[in-house]
């Protein structure tokens, strides 16, 4: 569903703007949010602080300064940055997975061997590392709004995330 | 995926490839290993619990109604706190800028420099009590000349002097020494304003006890105006009277000068000399009431005529030094710009060119108030952009921060 390219209206079509936005990335937004906490209940309080602070300024987007998406996970990213600093302690990516994420009997061995050697490596990323990963992975944001979001150019967002990558498969590799 | 800068091949080529895997498409063999990493990758993402999305679900249906309040309150005391601190530096920065008008008003500026009330250090007390004489305000702005005595005078010290004075020194006030004090005083008045200017000029005198000495008021059509007064004020109410003098509502002061000069010596001898002649003529009087010698009689009589007529010559010298320190003299000059009567003015009527002048004349000030405000709100303008980038930088930082080292 898209929400962008629609001109600003009425206060009725905000509000359909923003529950369209909601229906959009309620998912991705908990996925990045919760990987950067890596705690799922402060994870659910900063969703609802996001997306109410979102819904509040929702007349004050300015769609010159990048899609809805990127502005969004913006508002997230602080309403997260300023948990971790209330909470005083350094945020980390969940490197344990959520019970419903464990592998299934389905799985073969080797692709539960492959997970959990990088489920290991993402720990040995750096905190902005292992955020650019809930970025692109988690969140399924493009590069262009990675780059809105974490305040770089889009060369740059490419160039890290090539690196992170890089430095995923030699971690697996170590692993296993 | 895009970019404004090239980027290498190789790196591209991966991108791309962990792009194409997302989207669900084949990639390369070449990219099997990173595919794979992406798929996992992916699939390791936390999901929210369905009770989470239900009670979510809920709150934006209510459009954050109840639950945001707790939110909201924050949000908006906070808020609140920046709009009264704001609305506290505001009122802070006005009262700043009364006040420096204020006091920039009530001390003229003289050249540059700021007139205050500071002046020469001398030995009386200044009295700011305003008296209401008002005599010389019917001088009238046209008086040409003249020693308009003041009603208010016999209460001035100076008139209070006695008429005959004896040898022994009056009693100094202050420190002990006889200064006098003089000053100059220049103003500029608008256009036309002579005249209500002069009439101020005698409305002060009289109310401080003053006189007017002389005075000369000049106005004439299309020629400058010009006055100048020559005052004479108790020396208690000289301070007093050059600051309401300062302060004249249709003119600004364009210069001042204070002086004073120490003559306590000129007086003591002067004195002194008198106190020698009386004594000199109390012997002469005594021998010549005991002599019977007509030649020598008549010698100690003129002796004694000189004696008194060098006297009264003392006395005289010494009343009029404590004349010079008991009043104060004011030297006041006032200038005025030629009146200047447009034609069209004086003919009255409407006419496209007068018009025309005066939406000129209107545009020109207009553009004269906006440079002005431009020249104050550029550069505040400047420094509030500044401050919010430098304070967006240092909340972006201290949030980061909460990342820890990367």
């Amino acid at each position: 569903m898209s929400v962008t390219g629609r001109p600003a209206g009425t206060a009725e079509d905000s509000w359909e703007r923003f529950e369209a936005l909601y229906r959009e990335t309620r998912r991705d937004l908990y996925a990045y949010v919760c990987s950067l906490l890596g705690d799922p209940a402060a994870a659910e309080d900063v969703i609802a602080v996001a997306f109410e602070r979102a819904y509040r300024r929702r007349r004050t987007f300015d769609r010159r300064r990048g899609e809805e998406r990127a502005w969004l996970f913006g508002i997230a990213r602080n309403a997260a940055l300023d948990e971790l600093r209330r909470r005083k302690r350094v945020a980390t990516l969940a490197t344990e997975p959520p019970d419903e994420q464990v592998a299934g009997p389905e799985d073969g061995a080797e692709v539960a061997l492959r997970r959990t050697a990088v489920r290991a490596a993402l720990g040995e990323l750096s905190a902005r590392e292992r955020e650019l990963v809930a970025l692109k992975f988690g969140a399924g944001l493009n590069g262009g709004e990675i780059a809105k979001v974490l305040g770089m150019s889009e060369t740059g967002v490419s160039t890290f995330l090539y690196r992170t990558m890089g430095k995923l498969r030699e971690a697996c590799d170590a692993e296993r | 995926m895009q970019s404004a800068e090239p980027l290498e091949p190789e790196v591209l080529a991966a991108l791309e490839a962990i792009d194409a895997t997302l989207h669900g498409e084949p990639v390369d063999p070449e990219h099997a290993e990173l595919a794979e990493l992406a798929l996992i990758l992916r699939d390791e993402r936390p999901v929210p619990t369905d009770a989470f999305l239900a009670r979510l679900d809920r709150r934006v249906q209510d459009r954050f109604a109840a639950p945001a309040r707790r939110t909201r309150s924050w949000s908006w005391s906070l808020s609140a706190h920046w709009r009264a601190s704001a609305t506290a530096l505001t009122a802070l920065a006005a009262l700043i800028v009364a006040v420096v008008i204020v006091s920039g008003r009530s001390h003229p500026v003289v050249n540059g420099l700021t007139v205050g009330p500071s002046r020469p250090t001398v030995g009386y007390s200044s009295s700011s009590g305003a008296g209401s004489g008002g005599a010389g305000s019917s001088a009238g702005a046209t008086s040409s000349s003249g020693a308009a005595s003041s009603a208010a005078a016999p209460h001035s010290p100076a008139s209070a002097a006695p008429k005959s004075l004896s040898a022994a020194p009056a009693p100094r006030e202050g420190h002990g020494r006889d200064l006098t004090q003089s000053a100059r005083l220049g103003l500029q008045a608008r256009a036309g304003q002579i005249a209500p200017v002069a009439q101020e000029v005698f409305n002060v005198i009289g109310a401080e006890h003053g006189v007017v000495l002389s005075s000369h008021v000049t106005q004439a059509t299309g020629a400058p105006g010009y006055a100048t007064f020559s005052l004479q004020v108790p020396t208690g109410r000289l301070e007093t009277t050059l600051n309401r003098l300062s302060r004249l509502r249709h003119s600004r002061v364009t210069m001042r000068e204070d002086a004073s000069a120490d003559i306590t010596s000129h007086v003591d001898n002067t004195a002194a000399a008198l106190a020698a002649l009386q004594a000199q003529r109390r012997s002469l009087l005594r021998q010549l009431a005991a002599t019977d010698v007509t030649a020598q009689a008549d010698r100690l009589q003129r002796e004694a005529a000189r004696a008194l007529a060098q006297i009264d010559r003392d006395q005289s010298e010494l009343q009029r030094l404590r004349h010079r320190v008991a009043d104060s003299t004011i030297s006041v000059t006032v200038q005025a710009p030629p009146i200047v009567h447009h034609q069209h003015h004086a003919t009255g009527g409407f006419t496209f060119s007068r018009a025309l002048h005066d939406a000129g004349h209107i545009l020109l000030v207009a553009a004269g108030v906006a440079l002005i405000a431009l020249a104050v709100l550029v550069p505040l303008g400047l420094v509030v952009v500044l401050c919010a980038w430098v304070w967006s930088l240092v909340l972006r930082r201290r949030r980061e921060g909460a990342l820890g080292p990367s």
